[in-house]
């Protein structure tokens, strides 16, 4: 017992690095599917038939680009975007490094959640804000978003949780994080106290950012 | 005010439905003219066409042919910029109200104002009155989710007033209400034409609503006007077997 204390105590502050690593990776990818795949959503939703901008040739081309970007397994998409991430990051290993194929794999993965969020958006609303003589981004900024951010919330939830998972395999070819550090000494060396930590860790972080995706959600929403 | 010079509309049904194709005509090409300050109605049975001859007027259905007049400019969906400018003359209040749930009803009355531009002192003093005018000035800060369907719908006008327009446009506005609720809509709304000069279009299949508040109405049947009815003239003289059966319904046959 006091043995498998000492452990986990020795750890720490290689688990408190790994956590940072961690955070580094959902905070860069989190912020190019805010950055990319938000507007990609939108114009998504916009030019699809029946809506504001309604064009049939973008919504096929935007669609089959968010679809293809989310069949390819994350593992396969790390691997297969090995050139790109030297090219951008100027390496391959490290927190930094990960979070590209991260950030590849949540911009079309967001796109689609947000897709999905405006069309919960009532008709009417909008067709209301076009009768007072709307433009297109009126009622993108003020009616669409403003309807739909308790789901926006609730999506974006969801992403950073899937993200948390693929960080921890991202960890494993040289990311560094969490899940790295569960595979290194849990796996590798078996140390199961270590193993038991790690995962208890990312039990209570999927924990705390569903609680407060839904918390805000509530707070946002006044259906 | 405003002019329908034959304007139509149809849908083209996909090959695989039940019709097998082809066109469907919800409005055929009709022809109207509504005066400045008039009350006018838009009466028939379900799926005549009235909601959509309604929404050709500020084109949120494009007509497929023909052309809308208002104030002698025509409305084109090839201008955008003039199509916003004629539909801030042009408010609307639907039968869902389609208010915003996410804003407050303070916020749903400024909302015309936020889209054209005007400044937050003056989107401010402007909810203030309108919101007081239809009797809700308490309400202001309530989200629509708390308010009832009477209130709703004070809302929905009091939105669709806020900038000051020249029409208000309304699609069965007292369907979901109940008989009490809706005699006060049609004090607010007789109180819009008769204070404020705003040239009422109302769609509805409630002869009695139509009656209280409109001088005239175009009976519509399969996406056509059959007849016009005059409220203000004494007895009302159906001629065609839709317009008896449509005040028949209503027991108002031999008021
Ligand atoms: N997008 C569409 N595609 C095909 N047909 C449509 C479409 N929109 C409306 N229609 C048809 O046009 C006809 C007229 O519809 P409209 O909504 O104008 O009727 P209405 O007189 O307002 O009826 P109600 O009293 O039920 O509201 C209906 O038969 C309807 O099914
Ligand atoms: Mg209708």
């Amino acid at each position: 017992m006091s043995d498998s204390w000492t452990i986990v105590v020795d750890i720490l502050p290689e688990l408190a690095v790994a956590a940072g690593q961690t955070g580094l990776m959902l905070a860069i990818s989190l912020s190019a599917a805010l950055l990319f795949g938000g507007p990609l959503g939108v114009l998504l939703f916009l030019s699809d038939a029946g809506q504001p901008l309604a064009r049939r040739w973008l919504f096929v081309l935007l669609n089959t680009v968010v679809n293809t970007g989310r069949s390819f397994p994350f593992v396969i998409l790390m691997v297969a975007l090995v050139p790109f991430t030297r090219l951008v990051a100027g390496t391959t290993i490290g927190p930094v490094a990960a979070a590209v194929p991260l950030s590849v794999a949540a911009i079309p993965y967001f796109a689609r959640l947000v897709e999905q969020s405006l069309r919960e958006v009532p008709r009417g609303v909008v067709e209301a804000a076009q009768a007072m003589g709307a433009t297109v981004s009126q009622i993108v900024f003020k009616v669409l978003l403003v309807e739909a951010r308790a789901g926006l919330v609730l999506g974006f939830t969801v992403l950073a949780i899937s993200l948390l998972s693929y960080s921890a395999v991202a960890g494993v070819v040289g990311g560094g994080g969490i899940g790295d550090l569960a595979i290194r000494y849990g796996y590798y060396r078996f140390q199961t106290e270590i193993m038991l930590v790690t995962v208890a860790l990312l039990i209570a972080l999927v924990q705390v950012i569903q609680f407060t995706g839904n918390r805000l959600a509530r707070l946002l929403d006044h259906r | 005010m405003i002019r329908l010079e034959q304007v139509a509309k149809h849908y083209v049904l996909p090959p695989g439905s039940a019709a097998g194709g082809g066109l469907f005509h919800a409005v055929k090409p009709t022809s109207l003219t509504i005066a400045a300050g008039e009350r006018f109605g838009l009466i028939g049975f379900s799926g005549a066409g009235k909601s959509t001859l309604l929404r050709l007027i500020n084109l949120l259905e494009r007509p497929s042919s023909g052309s809308v007049w208002l104030d002698n400019q025509a409305l084109s969906a090839d201008d955008p910029a003039a199509l916003r400018a004629a539909r801030r003359q042009l408010g609307m209040v639907f039968q869902h109200f389609n208010l915003l749930n996410n804003r407050t009803v303070a916020g749903n009355v400024a909302l015309p104002l936020e889209l054209a531009g005007v400044d937050q002192a003056t989107v401010e003093a402007r909810v203030t009155e309108v919101l007081a005018w239809v009797g809700l000035a308490d309400k202001a800060q309530q989200y629509p989710a708390r308010l009832s369907g009477g209130q709703k719908l004070r809302v929905a006008i009091a939105r669709a007033l806020a900038p000051r327009p020249k029409v208000l446009l309304c699609d069965e506005p007292t369907s979901a209400l109940d008989p009490l609720t809706a005699g006060e809509v049609v004090d607010v709304l007789r109180r819009v034409n008769a204070e404020l000069g705003v040239t009422l279009v109302l769609v509805s299949h409630s002869i009695p609503l139509v009656r209280a508040l409109c001088t005239r109405a175009a009976v519509m049947d399969g996406g056509e006007v059959i007849e016009e009815l005059r409220f203000d003239a004494g007895e009302v003289e159906p001629r065609t077997e839709i317009a008896r059966r449509l005040l028949a319904a209503s027991g108002v046959a031999h008021v």
